[in-house]
């Protein structure tokens, strides 16, 4: 029997809130989930402009220093500074809060990049589609110039099923997607105990992607030394 | 004279355009939706650049120029020998109309797909400040030209016969000159709130810059007028002599006087708000890198010299030279001061905001009620990690920047060859024009 590699979490109107956890401790640091991003949102890999990006830091001083692999991407806030801020109401929150952008109402102001403080928008150029053409053919995805971001892979599906490519890629578990609204999905009992945390909280932003750090990490962000 | 303007009119309307035509990748209908590649270098990581740099120095300007204008002329309305400018007043506010064409081509230019502006108007989103810069550039734009309209057609009710529509207008001049103030200052005020809150996390910037800007609407306006009215007086000498009118010296000479207070006062004032602006950024310890970049970083000398010297400290010399001296001469070179002051200033507010992405950074952060919150410095989409972002002219900056600039100066005479903006003027033809 054929397993629709999509249909993991029901479709795109089946939950009100989708949540996203990242597993910093497991990530391995592959970079297949931004591959896997990149073919399946077709982003603009050519000029290191990715959906989601996995951070390669080190953290502390030698010899107390840890490499340590953060995957980023949109937070998808519940309070999205991106979307308050643009002029042509280009980008929407659609079923399950999601933050899309309609690419033909974007008139390219950039000013929802300058308000993201994360820094998970760019903008897709005119010369971006003509790459794309070369990799792809005519089967592209973004037809115009545009503002483009992380969608949680919203509507790649025809049938509306959902999974993200990098949740389905990711080789250590690392990311883990699922409904916030079901106290009994992962994300939620990640979340639910505290495990998973969210970055840059005193923005007020409310994001809905949140993060399990690891036990040296932590002792690092503490103020300790990993000894 | 007139030939001469009408070559230098039709001379310079043509290079802008024609540069302009250039910046379109010769495809206007292409570039209106963003296929052509020459918009391309605009990546830079700071995404803001001298078009969004240019489109302030001339918007605030031209509202400025419009706004000082109009407030001599609504509270001497009764009073009109009161009113120093009653005889430039019609003058200044072509001045300011014309001044504000480069800032909305630079508005257009700096989006990537100019024709998707109209969604501002057909989706509206009440919340984006750059959604109400829209709509209030649109306001301002009909307050001018009514005001202009006004303010010609007073002069054709002075000969007695005037159309209806326009006697209507004529009558509500004081309506109209009040609102078109209203809608400048609510635009000023916006746009500076536009760079106050990019910064949300440090809340003083967010009120603090519209009054930045509002006041810097006066520091710039009464500057544009400065620069040009000494201009006019040098240029239209001759006609001065012939008419042999002994008082018109010593009016100017009351015009450059109050242009030098009015100066002088806009910029103490902007000399005041620098200092608040330091204070309120080196006493928050998450923007205290902003004000060592501006203090004693990579920015300190445009900040030192093109700022606090050429656009506060000088201009405050030579303002107080002008007023004492009743000289234009003075006056003039303290307006070009400012003018390069003033776009100092407006380069640090739109680049230095942008300038550090200080808020990726490894550190915890512990607020009440958390146990474990995290913030990461970051490389993601190119931003650089605890360094500078870099701020750069691209080539298609450059030549939009030039090209709506040389459009300007076309522009501007092409009204003064058809408006009677004169005091001896009048309206001839179509009502309006000479």
């Amino acid at each position: 029997m054929s397993v629709n590699p999509y249909s993991a979490f029901g479709n795109n109107s089946s939950c009100n809130k989708w949540g996203f956890v990242v597993r910093v401790d497991q990530c391995l640091g592959c970079m297949a989930c931004m591959a896997a991003c990149a073919i399946e949102n077709q982003t603009p890999f050519w000029e290191q402009l990715w959906r989601t990006h996995v951070e390669d830091l080190e953290v502390g001083e030698f010899p107390n220093s840890q490499r340590m692999f953060v995957p980023r991407l949109c937070m998808q806030c519940e309070n999205p500074p991106c979307y308050y801020v643009c002029p042509t109401g280009a980008t929407q929150i659609v079923d399950g809060g999601i933050v899309v952008v309609d690419e033909y109402k974007c008139m390219g102001c950039l000013y929802c990049v300058e308000a993201c403080p994360f820094g998970a928008r760019y903008f897709y150029t005119y010369d971006d589609i003509q790459k794309a053409k070369e990799y792809y053919g005519d089967n592209l995805i973004h037809a115009v110039p545009h503002v483009d971001k992380c969608t949680f892979c919203y509507g790649t599906a025809p049938d509306g099923t959902y999974t993200p490519a990098c949740v389905r890629t990711c080789v250590g578990g690392a990311r883990v997607f699922g409904c916030l609204d079901d106290p009994n999905s992962e994300v939620s009992v990640l979340v639910n105990t505290g495990q998973a945390v969210v970055l840059n909280p005193q923005l007020n932003t409310q994001p809905k992607v949140f993060y399990v750090f690891n036990r040296q990490s932590r002792r690092y962000a503490q103020g300790g030394d990993n000894s | 004279m007139s030939k001469k303007l009408w070559i230098w009119t039709i001379v310079f309307i043509l290079i802008g355009g024609g540069i302009m035509f250039y910046g379109m990748s010769y495809n206007p209908l292409a570039w209106a939706q963003g296929f052509v590649s020459f918009t391309e270098p605009n990546d830079e990581p700071i995404p803001w650049g001298l078009l969004v740099i240019g489109y302030i120095f001339f918007g605030v300007i031209g509202t400025g120029v419009s706004t000082y204008n109009s407030l001599y002329e609504l509270f001497n309305k009764n009073h009109k020998e009161r009113n120093p400018f009653d005889k430039v007043k019609l003058r200044n506010e072509w001045l300011a109309l014309a001044v504000l064409i480069p800032g909305l081509i630079m508005v257009f230019a700096s989006v990537y797909k100019p024709a998707s502006a109209i969604n501002i108007y057909l989706s509206f989103r009440s919340t984006s400040r750059i959604a109400w810069n829209g709509v209030l550039y649109v306001l301002v734009g009909i307050g001018i030209i009514a005001e202009i309209i006004a303010l010609i057609g007073e002069k054709i009710k002075e000969e007695g016969k005037i159309p209806g529509i326009l006697k209507l207008i004529v009558d509500i001049d004081a309506l109209i000159v009040g609102y078109a103030i209203l809608a400048e200052l609510m635009l000023d005020a916006n746009l500076g709130a536009v760079f106050g809150y990019l910064s949300t996390w440090v809340f003083e910037f967010g009120p603090f810059m519209p009054i930045l800007f509002v006041v810097a609407s006066f520091y710039s306006g009464i500057a544009m007028i400065s620069f040009i009215t000494p201009l006019y007086s040098w240029l239209r000498r001759p006609t001065t002599h012939t008419s042999g009118s002994g008082s018109a010296g010593h009016e100017d000479k009351t015009v450059f006087k109050v242009l030098a207070r009015d100066g002088l006062l806009a910029t103490i004032a902007i000399g005041f708000l620098t200092l608040w602006w330091m204070w309120l950024t080196a006493t928050n310890p998450e923007t205290l890198p902003w004000a060592e970049l501006l203090i004693d970083g990579s920015w300190s000398s445009i900040f030192w010299i093109g700022l606090v010297l050429i656009g506060i400290i000088i201009p405050i010399v030579l303002y107080s030279i002008a007023y004492k001296k009743e000289s234009k001469g003075w006056l003039f070179a303290s307006s070009i001061f400012v003018l390069l002051g003033w776009f100092v200033l407006v380069t640090l507010a739109d680049v230095i905001p942008q300038a550090i992405s200080w808020y990726y950074s490894v550190s915890p952060v512990s607020p009440p009620g958390s146990t474990w919150v995290y913030e990461l410095r970051s490389d993601f989409n190119g931003v650089a990690q605890y360094t500078l972002l870099p701020f750069a002219v691209s080539s298609y900056d450059l030549v939009w920047f030039a090209g709506s600039v040389l459009f300007l100066l076309g522009v501007y005479t092409l009204g003064v060859l058809l408006l009677p903006l004169e005091e001896e003027e009048k309206p001839r033809h179509l009502w309006i024009f000479k």
